[in-house]
């Protein structure tokens, strides 16, 4: 065999075998690959007739209400359109295959406006033309640039490498299956990442602190420590809530973070940005409505999140109460 | 841009689709010049007339040691030549270490004055290309190198991208006459870079970049964690430096390999070694033989006499610690070294090495060696002496009051780069073993890399180390 043909083959076949691997290992493991969370708009309470109410966000919204309760209150249909660590950027896009609603309700919080956590599934959702202007317009510098432009290649990459980037999912994933091995009784440890609608029972205030220490440095490291509420997300927001504007009415859900989160992450001038940025887009539409669920203060203590963003079966209830009290009063508006 | 971005993998492609296609030698060192200069400027493009600057005064600096035969004008232009290589290292990285301590020592002359912070922005690779520069002129000023008559070349060999911002340091016997050929690299040579290149990726972004966010948490407030959680995160610093280190190096000499030019191995399983003196000629070695050329020897070595020659690894370690940093921290890294060499030395003049290998006396001196360095290593990252005070007490007393965090990361990185370390045989070169065997064997070799790095690569990678010295 010639050198020329060796080298090639070595090649060929030291990037198809982990490929293969990793492909097998995304489904065996559960890890989020390469794609959208969802494909679909998710739909619930459609036996009820009426203009449906349109949900978007993140996992976040998705575990904080119960949608069929929501339906049976209002009578209507509940789509819901996510994605994982969604922002508005991702929302924009994701809303406009929903033509048919006359409400949509954006779940936003102190982590999902935050510019510096960039969602995995950017490049999916949003095009690349898109992402260069909103950088463009908006203020941020060369890295940040740089990390939001390096999804697109990494979206590619996980073509042929879906577990590319995940190696948080996998190494979750294989201390589940370990654990599994030594536990069969004990099923699927909680300890896992959350999917889009599956609440938990956990509570991060019985966490051991170690736990809550690593969580917390893993958010650090992802943000860079660093937390800016006016960049493309931004921008994306307010395009966002224009567009709805034109189909119907707007409401946005700002949903509580915990209080580990909030204390131990942020500084008060971050929770400062954070409320400029929300008196922003309220200045930019007065006529978009604002239900406050992170100002309730069932949610200033620990028990009702299953982890530092997410709500748990505790939390869900409390908060499903207060948005279809506060949202019953908005649809009677006129 | 850094090596394990997506930016440098199309830059690198560029660089090497194009240089292929000059027919004309000179062109082809132009471009290669160029891409080198831009490389630099995509981190800062001001500073790229710093190093243009530096390097066309040393190449000067040696054409005019080539022509001019009195002692005393060949020893004023090489002082030119040190002096403003140096001058350049100590403004941009000890003028704040030098106003804070100078404010503390007129303070104990009872003259209060307040110290003063400069806005200086530290040029990355300064460290690294001013050393590199200076063994140039000092080389030439010895007559061991003819002076460089192009100077294209010279700037080259300052500036040549794969080893511009953190090493290896290269010779300029060695690399200045690989510029002077038209270097290609042939299909193995090709593979054993590339090789090269995805064992270093493996060890910056699977090792060293998914345990640094655990060693930072434990290294940011010692005080809240147990004194076992304290041994992990020290252990863990020692594979993070090593894995981050040795990574970017393997990196920049993969690249250099598939672009036809060779450079020196900078790392040789320093965590093998069986005493201090050993560790140094396994850990960072551009850096410890140029600390050996040209200031151990050139003040005396061990040439004139015991104490002197104690006196000379001394001065030799506090200056390779302040060449790290500007900062106590790491002159007491030095010091600490520096000491341990000495100890080594005493302890050698009186027990001789006895021929033959004894198990327990080689696996003692291994631990009492890897005890010295990774107490090093906690000054070395620490942020202050007093942070490192409190991490060693704490560790050593085992204390049991604090945050017991086991990073299960920490445990696997350590315990796969210590069991590599006691398994395969110390001066293995793994980019040049294995590109030697059968194909089924390289497979499953280069296989095991790519899937290390798609399976555990973090995705948010922290900055290279090196990069601040």
């Amino acid at each position: 065999m010639t050198s020329r043909r060796q080298f090639w083959i070595i090649l060929f076949f030291s990037l198809a075998i982990p490929s293969l691997i990793s492909h097998a290992l995304v489904g065996w493991l559960g890890v989020h690959g390469g794609g959208k969370v969802t494909n679909s708009v998710s739909k619930t309470g459609t036996q009820f007739q009426g203009v449906p109410i349109l949900f978007a966000g993140s996992s976040m919204i998705g575990v904080a209400l119960d949608k069929e309760e929501v339906a049976q209150e209002f009578g209507r249909p509940i789509y819901g359109v996510a994605a994982a660590s969604g922002s508005p950027a991702e929302n924009e896009i994701l809303t406009a295959e929903v033509t048919n609603a006359n409400v949509l309700v954006i779940g936003v919080s102190e982590y999902e406006l935050d510019e510096e956590f960039i969602s995995d599934f950017r490049a999916d959702i949003v095009p690349i033309a898109q992402t260069i202007h909103d950088l463009a317009h908006s203020d941020e510098g060369w890295p940040y640039i740089k990390r939001c432009l390096s999804r697109y290649p990494l979206y590619y990459l996980r073509k042929i490498f879906p577990t590319a980037g995940c190696s948080e999912g996998v190494m979750v994933g294989l201390r589940a299956k370990f654990l599994q091995l030594l536990h069969p009784e004990s099923g699927r440890r909680n300890e896992n990442l959350p999917t889009l609608n599956t609440v938990s029972t956990d509570r991060i205030c019985d966490w051991p602190a170690a736990r809550l220490l690593r969580n917390l440095s893993a958010l650090h490291s992802e943000c860079q420590d660093s937390h800016n509420f006016n960049g493309p997300k931004h921008l994306a927001f307010k395009r966002l809530i224009q567009r709805a504007r034109q189909q119907g009415k707007v409401v946005v859900l700002v949903l509580p973070v915990s209080p580990a989160y909030e204390n131990r992450l942020l500084t008060e001038t971050d929770k400062q940005a954070f409320e400029k940025s929300l008196r922003d887009i309220a200045a930019f539409s007065p006529e978009t409505k604002w239900i406050r669920l992170d100002q309730l203060p069932e949610f200033h203590d620990g028990t009702h999140f299953s982890d530092l963003v997410h709500l748990n079966n505790l939390g869900r209830p409390v908060a499903t109460k207060a948005f279809c009290a506060r949202m019953k009063n908005i649809l009677e508006e006129q | 841009m850094i090596f394990t971005s997506f930016e440098f993998v199309i830059f690198f492609l560029l660089v090497w689709a194009i240089r292929g296609r000059f027919s004309n030698f000179g062109a082809e060192k132009w471009f290669l010049l160029v891409a080198s200069y831009l490389f630099y400027m995509s981190w800062s493009p001001a500073y790229v007339l710093l190093i243009f600057g530096t390097s066309l005064m040393d190449f000067a600096v040696g054409r005019m040691l080539g022509q001019i035969e009195a002692p005393g004008k060949r020893k004023a232009l090489l002082s030119i030549s040190l002096a403003l290589n140096l001058g350049l290292l100590c403004y941009f990285k000890y003028t704040n270490f030098l106003a804070a301590n100078l404010s503390v020592i007129f303070g104990f002359f009872g003259l209060h004055v307040a110290p003063r912070y400069y806005s200086i922005i530290l040029p990355v690779g300064i460290s690294f290309f001013t050393f590199q520069s200076m063994s140039y002129t000092i080389d030439v000023y010895r007559r061991k190198l003819e002076p460089c008559r192009n100077v294209r070349d010279f700037l080259l060999f300052v500036a040549f991208f794969p080893q511009l911002e953190a090493g290896p340091i290269v010779r300029a016997s060695y690399f200045l006459p690989q510029l002077r050929q038209r270097m290609r690299a042939t299909l193995p040579e090709i593979e054993s870079g590339l090789a090269q290149c995805a064992l270093g990726a493996v060890k910056k972004m699977a090792i060293s970049d998914q345990i640094s966010p655990h060693v930072d948490l434990i290294f940011a407030d010692p005080g809240k964690f147990d004194g076992l959680t304290l041994w992990l995160g020290a252990l863990g610093y020692a594979i993070q430096i090593y894995c981050d280190f040795s990574g970017y190096t393997d990196m920049a000499i993969g690249c250099a390999r598939i672009l036809g030019y060779t450079f020196v191995e900078n790392f040789q399983m320093p965590y093998s070694s069986v005493n201090i003196t050993e560790f140094w000629h396994r850990w960072h070695i551009s850096l410890s033989t140029w600390l050996r050329d040209y200031l151990y020897i050139p003040l005396g070595g061990n040439r004139k006499g015991t104490a002197r020659t104690y006196v000379n690894l001394m001065a030799t370690m506090l200056l390779g610690g302040l060449w790290h940093g500007a900062g106590w921290n790491f002159i007491i890294w030095g010091a600490l070294h520096g000491v341990g060499l000495v100890l080594h030395k005493v302890w050698r003049a009186f027990v001789p090495a006895k021929p033959g290998r004894n198990l327990l006396t080689e696996s003692l001196s291994r631990v009492l060696t890897l005890g010295l360095v990774i107490g090093g290593w906690i000054f070395f990252r620490a942020r202050t002496f007093g942070e490192a005070s409190i991490y060693l007490e704490r560790m050593l007393s085992l204390a049991g009051s604090g945050t017991r965090l086991l990073s299960p990361q920490i445990v696997a990185a350590v315990a796969l780069v210590f069991l590599i370390h006691l398994l395969v045989p110390k001066d293995y070169n793994w980019a040049v073993d294995v590109p030697g065997r059968t194909v089924p064997a390289r497979i499953v070799a280069y296989s095991g890399l790519v899937g290390a790095l798609v399976l555990f690569a973090a995705t948010e990678g922290a900055p290279f180390i090196y990069f601040q010295f």
